[in-house]
């Protein structure tokens, strides 16, 4: 009985959370990856991409286990009504956060890149009102919009790299592997953090046509992710070579620069800028939509409608008073793995392992309905 | 004594007692609902009153029967009448024949059941018994008969009036397809169907909406392809309609659609009997609505204002995505213009740049104030044209090209190159087949070019993204207004982008939720027949070529 009463298809709950999570990863993460592994980037996909794997499904266990509860709703139900709430206004606060870094972050690429003599705050309400408008007609009309979007922008960005592949030089990923594991290992956390925000997905669970997709869910999102990741770092890198790609800030941006085609198509990174705008525009909803939706749970408020306003108008000041300036905001995504490792892989985990030791205090009848779930999947 | 105390009335009971004694004013209740009294004069005089001595209301009392004892009238409204068919098939066998034959004589007590049965030759006639419903008939184009001493009254069914002719439809017309088009008799649009829909499963359900107009409305469906759940609701939103007058479609439109403020048109309108043939088949229920040549088709979804009928008789692959390009630049390129030239000049070519600032040099305006004058100018023009009289067109096309074209850009005041955004826009917009579709792309342009003027690309996109997610949030009929391509049925796409030949398109759309989805037998893609024994053609002129070929003698042939 959760207040979202909309339904969306497997392949829109898969771009949804493909897209969540991409939008930010594409910006930093080339850059940040190379100046910890250099030209072994592409290992770390790989590593972070099987703990994402994992992650999902510890994920999707919790969201099969509760079909047609969200995240808040199953925690006040497990920890009862009090601890629930508090879960549920950590992770609403979690969210209103992180989108706030985010928002700010893309109002601080279009300044820079785009419009440098416009003032943050005007982007900032942009984003916001827009994201407002889409938290507001629903998750059923942004996922709708996601599925046309982000398969578009994905397919540009994809010919951008392929684009660019003339002036590459592949020369650049040798020496192989000779990075340390420990330097692998945190490149991999940093990007494994990323996959965390996928998290986001267990509040728009019951909305799933078809919950027992789940795991499928899960894995097309870590397909989708690790093509789109390869693609970009090692195009990156190849383009640049690693150190070059390290002292870059916005690397794919750089990569979208260089592309020519016959002598007419140029300077189009333009384009790059319309991609993350509604990459970018569409992960600001769907936060939105998670920490609106979580507080309305936790409040238990008839619909969450009555928020968008308020917190729309908390995140755009939010957007601007979380940073001083952007060397704070790339310490802060520096920082930002071990911030999301403790609070969403906190909650997750805290709520599997209640989960658990529930189902083994009540005896074998919860296991027997996972086991038939994971069969009928 | 207790007295019994009444309540007081709420406010809101009060206020909707007052509208409801205004609509009831509307219709005069206590007369229509009388019966027809014996006494002939009585009606007579009652409908005289109804009318108010009204000059088109033709009154004819006579006597006829073999004594003339046997007093009649007969009413009915000049001009809805057919005056000929009348006096051959109604009053002339009254007068002429007094005697039916020798057992059956006209007397006072038999009259109305001989008249009835033996004497009017009307194809269509109705027994009233009630002044109200009489009513209704005669105005729509019944004539009444009144016996003296009955209490019925026979209505036969005499319609004839102007109408205009079957002619091809102005609104769209084609290179290749059937030239009739609908007309304002709700009658002849139903024949124009069943004409190309010989099924008795063709339904025609009628409707009377309109206090005053008492206008008929008429959901047209083929029972078993359609969607039972759909008629329902168009009938449900049809009977829910209290209004006094629906004049045109367009009002019916209003009252109907899903969304009530959305510039989007949510339901789709016709002049093609063709389409509406169509649309039927497919599953959709057809509006139609007596006095427009115009029909409603529900639901409509938005990828369908992109499809013009004449697509599935000539093909051409090219058409649906060219007018997915149109609609692309219907949107955004004056928008485009203006952000390029004002906040991103680096991403024009260098040579463009450089004559574009040519001829910007010397305008007065920033781009967006230019592109908005231009576009506002052009609305102007448009509308002019649509609202003029025909014979004066020619002057107002040469006014907007060279007047405000021409001399706008020679006097300084807007760029050439503005001139030719504003002229493609122009143009693209009329490739857009639906014309409210076109007219809302028409008008979302403005937002955008605003957007475009205070925040270059980004605000752009940002628009474009606003109107996405407004048309991903609308619903006609139920079905999401940007199906098929959001929620994505990939399968349908393929009359969607482009149009596939017949034989590939063998289920119904999805979104109709048609109880029989197949719409013909899979696997008819039309191939060449193999050579067998028998029919060796082929055979025998390879073998005729290479004998002569072998022969040497190639020029001889």
């Amino acid at each position: 009985m959760g207040i979202e009463q909309g339904k969306i298809s497997r392949r829109q709950a898969v771009f949804l959370v493909t897209n969540t999570i991409l939008a930010t990863m594409v910006l930093y993460v080339p850059s940040l990856l190379a100046q910890e592994t250099g030209q072994d980037a592409w290992v770390t996909v790989v590593l972070a991409g099987a703990g994402g794997v994992l992650y999902g499904a510890i994920v999707v266990f919790l969201g099969a286990r509760y079909p047609d509860k969200n995240l808040v709703e199953y925690s006040m139900e497990l920890l009862g009504p009090w601890a629930g709430r508090a879960v549920g206004m950590i992770f609403g606060l979690f969210f209103l956060y992180l989108n706030g870094a985010v928002i700010r972050e893309f109002s601080e690429l279009l300044v820079s890149l785009v419009m440098p003599e416009t003032p943050l705050v005007v982007f900032d309400t942009l984003i916001v009102s827009l994201a407002a408008y889409g938290v507001y007609l629903g998750l059923e009309v942004f996922a709708r919009v996601n599925e046309i979007l982000f398969p578009t922008a994905l397919f540009i960005s994809m010919g951008f790299i392929a684009l660019a592949i003339p002036e590459m030089e592949f020369y650049h990923f040798k020496p192989a592997l000779v990075h340390s594991l420990p330097a692998l290992l945190r490149g991999s956390a940093l990007l494994f953090s990323f996959y965390l925000e996928g998290t986001a997905l267990l509040m728009f669970y019951p909305a799933l046509r078809r919950p027992e997709e789940g795991r499928a869910i899960s894995y097309q999102v870590g397909f989708l992710l690790a093509i789109a990741l390869l693609a970009d770092i090692l195009g990156v890198i190849a383009l640049f070579g690693p150190e070059e790609t390290a002292r870059l800030i916005f690397p794919t941006f750089e990569l979208a620069k260089t592309v020519h085609l016959g002598g007419f198509v140029e300077r189009i990174e333009s384009l790059i800028i319309g991609i993350w705008i509604t990459m970018g525009g569409l992960k600001v909803m769907v936060f939105y939509y998670v920490s609106v939706l979580a507080f309305a749970e936790s409040w238990g408020l008839r619909d969450y409608r009555l928020l968008v306003l308020p917190m729309g108008i908390i995140l755009a000041s939010l957007a601007v008073l979380e940073f001083a300036d952007t060397n704070q905001i790339r310490s802060f995504f520096r920082y930002m793995p071990a911030f999301t490792v403790t609070v969403l892989g906190g909650i997750t985990a805290f709520l599997y392992l209640i989960t658990l030791i529930r189902a083994k205090r009540t005896g074998g009848k919860t296991d027997k309905d996972d086991k038939n779930k994971k069969k009928a999947s | 004594m207790l007295r019994k105390v009444r309540k007081p009335l709420k406010p809101s009971e009060l206020k909707m007692r007052k509208i409801n004694a205004r609509l009831q004013e509307l219709q005069p209740k206590e007369v229509l609902e009388q019966p027809i009294s014996p006494d002939l004069d009585y009606n007579v005089k009652l409908m005289k009153e109804l009318f108010g001595n009204s000059s088109d209301l033709v009154v004819r009392e006579f006597h006829f029967g073999s004594d003339k004892e046997i007093r009649v009238a007969l009413i009915f409204i000049d001009g809805l009448v057919d005056k000929i068919s009348l006096s051959e098939a109604v009053l002339k066998p009254l007068l002429y024949r007094t005697i039916v034959d020798e057992e059956r004589k006209l007397l006072p007590g038999n009259a109305f059941e001989l008249i009835r049965d033996w004497l009017i030759t009307f194809a269509s006639t109705k027994e009233v018994d009630k002044m109200g419903d009489l009513l209704d008939l005669v105005l729509a184009g019944f004539a009444a008969f009144f016996v003296d001493g009955f209490e019925y009254a026979l209505a036969p069914e005499v319609k004839g009036w102007k109408d205009r002719s079957i002619e091809e439809p102005k609104t769209e017309s084609f290179v290749r397809g059937p030239r009739d088009g609908f007309t304002e008799t709700l009658r002849t649009n139903t024949a124009l169907i069943r004409r190309r829909i010989r099924t008795p499963r063709l339904r025609f359900d009628i409707y009377q909406v309109g206090r005053v107009t008492k206008t008929d409305i008429c959901v047209a469906y083929i029972d078993g392809l359609v969607n039972p759940a759909t008629v329902d609701e168009v009938k449900r939103r049809i009977e829910s309609i209290d209004t006094d007058s629906i004049l045109e479609s367009g009002y019916l439109e209003d009252f109907i659609k899903d969304n009530a403020w959305t510039p989007f048109t949510l339901l789709d309108r016709t002049e093609r009997p063709d389409k509406v043939a169509a649309a039927l088949i497919e599953g959709r229920v057809a509006i139609l609505v007596d006095t427009t040549p115009f029909a409603l088709i529900v639901p409509a979804v938005f990828t369908e204002f992109l499809q013009s009928t004449e697509d599935y008789y000539e093909w051409s692959e090219s058409a649906r995505s060219l007018r997915w390009l149109a609609i692309l630049i219907t949107l955004t390129f004056p928008s485009l213009y203006v952000a390029l030239t004002t906040f991103h000049q680096e991403m024009i070519p260098v040579g463009l740049a450089l004559s574009m600032a040519a001829g910007r040099e010397g305008v007065p305006f920033p781009a967006v104030i230019e592109a908005l004058i231009m576009e506002v100018t052009f609305d102007l023009l448009r509308e002019a044209g649509t609202r003029m009289p025909r014979s004066v067109g020619q002057t107002l096309g040469v006014v907007g090209a060279i007047v405000l074209g021409q001399a706008a850009v020679m006097a300084g005041i807007v760029s050439p190159f503005i001139v030719i955004v504003v002229a493609l826009t122009a143009v693209t917009s009329f490739l857009i087949p639906n014309y409210s579709a076109s007219l809302t792309i028409r008008l979302l342009r403005y937002p955008i070019l605003i957007l475009a003027g205070m925040f270059g690309l980004v605000g752009v996109f940002l628009g474009l993204m606003a109107i996405l997610l407004h048309m991903a949030s609308l619903r006609s009929f139920g079905v999401p207004y940007l199906y098929p391509i959001t929620p994505a049925v990939p399968a349908e796409w393929k009359d969607v982008f482009y149009r596939a030949p017949w034989w590939k398109m063998d289920l119904r759309p999805l979104l109709l939720r048609s109880p029989n989805r197949r719409r013909q037998a899979p696997g008819q893609r039309p191939e060449p027949p193999p050579v067998r024994p028998g029919r060796e053609t082929e055979a025998v002129i390879e073998d005729g070529c290479q004998k002569n070929c072998a022969g040497g003698n190639r020029g001889s042939g």
